[in-house]
Formats: C-alpha cells, structure tokens, sequence
C-alpha cells in the first residue's frame, strides 16, 4: 500500500487520535478518516488542565489542538459527543452509542484512559481532573481562601497542588506512600520537589490514607454500600478525615489516584487485554486493528517487554507510529519515552527510563540549586538509560541524544 | 514552507532541535526560537518530525 484501502476510524479524539489522523495525512494517504470522540469539545492538550486552564491563565480554548484552521484542513469527520460501544471484527464496523454503525479497514484504539476514583459518598466537590469539563468545575472551586485536598501526591495532584496555592488556595495533599514519586524520579528529586511544595505551604500528610470524605451529616466510612445521593441532590464536602483520624475542612477534593484504560466495550472482540490493548512492536492488536496513546500496552522492542505509558510525548510519537504502519511503513515503535510535570516556577524533565535500582549520578549542577542534571545508568558506569532535569530545559537535548546513542 | 512557532504553548522540550537542529533552538529559558523560517526543501522530513511529535504542539508548517 502507500496506502491502506478503505476507510480508517479513530476512535478517540484526544492527542493520540489526532496524530493519528495528522500522520495519516501527513504519509500522503488520501481516503477517508473518522474521528469518534465521547466529548463534545474537539482535540485538545491535557497537560494545560491543570496549570494554565486551571489557574485562568488561558481560555479553555488555547487549550486546543491544531486551531486556526489547521484541523479543517485535515479532511477528518469528526464523530464528536459519540461514545464507541462495541466492534464487529469479522464485518469490520464500530458501534456507536447513538445507534449507528461505521465500517472500517482499519481501526485505531486511542480511547485514553480515566481517572481511578475513590469508594466515597455523593458529594458536590468531589473531582477528578481529566477532561476539559472537569478542569472548568474544580476551577469554580478554587477561590482565594478555600480550602483543598488532593488525595494523592502523584504528578497531577502536586501540579494541582501548586496552581491551587498560587491562586490563595489552602492545601493539603494526602498520600500513602512515605516517599511519593521516588520511582518516577530518583529518590533526590522526589525528595526536592515534595519540599518545593512544603516551602509554598502546600501541607504533605504523606503515610496516610483517606478513611472518610465527609459532608455535613456523618456518613459510614466508606467503602460504602451503596451509597447515594440525599434527595434534592448531593450535599457539600465540608471534611476529610484521614486514616490517623485527624479532620481537615475541605471546600473541595481532588481525587488524583491514578488513571487505568476503559476496556469493557472491547470484552469479547478477540483482542488481548491486560491493562490497556496488547499490541506487538508496531502497535498492532491484531487484524486491521491499532491502538495508541494511554491506552495501549504495546511490546517495546528495545526494552523488550510490553509497556503502556500515559505520557503526553507518547501519545504524538505512537499515533505517528500507527500511522505510518497503517500506510504500510513496518516500523517498530521503540521510542526514547519523554515526560515532563511543571510546580511553580520548576520544570522537571525525564528522557529515558529510571529503572528500579538505577544508579543515580548527579551531572550537573547541585540538588539543593535552582538547576541540576541526573544521570541514570543500569549500573556505575554503564550506559546511561535515563536522565533528568531540573529547570534544565536547554541542557537536556544532549542527553536525550547520549540516551538515544545506544538505544 | 513557512515554520510557525506559537512560544506561549512551548514547554521546552527540546524535541525540536533533536529531529531539527538547522532549525529549531532554544532560548535562555528553554522556549523554541525559529532559526530558520523559510528552510530548504532538504531540511523538511526533520521539520515535520518536529511538528508531528512536538508535546506542546507549538510549531507547525504554513505552506506557501
């Protein structure tokens, strides 16, 4: 092929589904594309969810993709509001909540994923940060003065955290671990990061769990059995109470616990699933079926094992992948993984892997300054795998080419 | 081709001056800087890997 015959379908409309879309045309391939979206709103950037839209700075609408034209020119039918529900794989169709049915040659599986939730009561106050809606309602929550709890102190709840205190927010986040993020980072930029927060007042209960979110009436802890709303509707969250008993008021909670794939409308279409869509090194699920972004589990052939990673680089590079495999390239995908999480005026940024028991050399700069580089090798002195940057921004491209060196 | 670069979206990646050096740089605070706006044809698989992988989706192609 340059060219796959037939009609390709998207399903997901997020950055993933979009550079789909985008490297589709891109490779030259001319036939027709769909995108079905279970959003209203058209493709947009979710990192900006929880600084830039959350704080005000921008209109939601900076916030999305390929604006000024450009996404019209892609020639894509959008299928937006329309949530895919099931697929035929022997006639080649997808299913659409409203009813109707759109025939595919190839599909592509860039669904995302959603945000874990806790067992907790219905209460006014209670989010999750995911979409674009979810960062509009928790923003009306963020007035000077309020107070906020996030439960859990992974990279959303401590941006989250951060964005909150600089609008005059009180904050408390909540975490279970001892020492939040010590995989993701290195245990010396986990360290740094959690006293950049406790340095803006953010209050660590690190150790501890939620045991109750709580409104004005006393409810069981949960987890609740059925629990329901009051008549007339849900009523505010008023408290948290945390596994150590203690109480803090609360205007508004963040529940920040992770995210995991949305697989139960592909149970019993054949394809493997095991936290997120396995795929083979081209991101191949299997005939005439891709996926991409948060939501595939694919094999990386250079670290030789399946990974999923909801990265925001990831979902551009796989769907750029995907494309090009669809158009009939054959390459494996086995990118150099990029991620980068933003808190006040730090950047930090990740190129490569921090395996566990990586040895964790300081490269540049000092821990306690305002910039630093941290080198991760397998082993001292061995090839480096990973590297990180502390307000570092111009000196990680040449890490990320001594990474890719021996990928 | 033409190389547009909206800096308010950039989050200093670096991305861009990996897949395109001719081009793309960085500035003090990390933020893309377009050396080139008009480059040559050679240079456009590099410009277009930038453009397509971009995490901030701040740099894209205007065609003439």
């Amino acid at each position: 092929m340059s060219g796959a015959a037939g009609p390709v379908v998207v399903v997901g409309a997020g950055a993933a589904g979009l550079s789909v879309a985008a490297g589709l045309r891109r490779l030259g391939y001319r036939g027709p594309v769909t995108v079905v979206g279970e959003e209203r709103h058209p493709p947009y950037d979710r990192p900006p969810l929880s600084k830039q839209v959350l704080a005000g700075a921008w209109p939601a609408e900076r916030a999305y993709l390929m604006a000024g034209g450009r996404l019209e020119k892609l020639d894509v039918a959008w299928e937006l509001a329309e949530r895919a529900v099931g697929i035929d794989r022997k006639d080649r169709a997808v299913a659409l909540s409203s009813g109707r049915e759109i025939p595919y040659a190839q599909l592509v599986i860039a669904t995302g994923v959603a945000p874990r939730t806790l067992p907790a009561p219905d209460l006014e106050g209670v989010h999750v940060l995911r979409t674009m809606d979810d960062a509009a309602a928790l923003r009306e929550r963020l007035a000077p003065g309020a107070r906020l709890v996030v439960v859990g102190a992974g990279f959303l709840g401590l941006e989250v955290a951060a964005t909150a205190r600089r609008r005059g927010v009180a904050v408390t986040v909540v975490e279970p671990l001892q020492a939040p993020l010590a995989d993701r980072l290195g245990e010396l930029t986990a360290r740094r990061l959690l006293r950049l927060h406790a340095e803006n007042g953010v209050e660590l209960a690190t150790g501890l769990g939620v045991e109750a979110i709580l409104g004005e009436h006393e409810p069981p802890p949960f987890p609740l059995e059925g629990a329901g709303g009051e008549p007339g509707g849900p009523e505010p969250v008023r408290r948290v109470r945390l596994s150590d008993g203690a109480i803090r008021d609360a205007d508004a909670v963040l529940v920040a616990i992770g995210c995991q794939p949305q697989l139960d409308w592909l149970r019993g279409s054949g394809l493997e699933l095991d936290d997120g869509i396995v795929c083979d090194g081209r991101c191949s699920a299997g005939e005439g079926v891709w996926a991409a972004g948060d939501v595939a589990r694919w094999y990386h052939p250079r670290l030789q094992r399946h990974i999923r990673i909801e990265h925001r680089m990831n979902a551009n590079e796989q769907g750029q992948a995907v494309a090009a495999n669809i158009v009939g390239r054959g390459e494996d995908f086995a990118p150099v993984p990029f991620f980068w999480t933003d808190h006040y005026d730090v950047k930090v940024q990740v190129w490569g892997v921090i395996p566990a028991g990586a040895a964790a050399e300081l490269v540049e700069g000092s821990e306690d300054g305002d910039s630093f580089v941290v080198a991760f090798r397998e082993r001292p002195g061995g090839r480096m795998v990973g590297a990180l940057g502390w307000n570092a921004m111009r000196a990680m491209p040449r890490y990320r080419s001594e990474i890719a060196a021996s990928w | 081709m033409k190389v547009v670069a909206d800096r308010e979206l950039c989050t200093g990646s670096g991305y861009c001056v990996v897949a395109c050096e001719q081009v793309f740089a960085q500035d003090d605070d990390g933020l893309v800087v377009i050396l080139d706006e008009r480059p040559d044809e050679s240079l456009r698989p590099g410009v277009e890997e930038a453009v397509a992988n971009c995490p901030a989706a701040c740099i894209w192609v205007e065609e003439d």
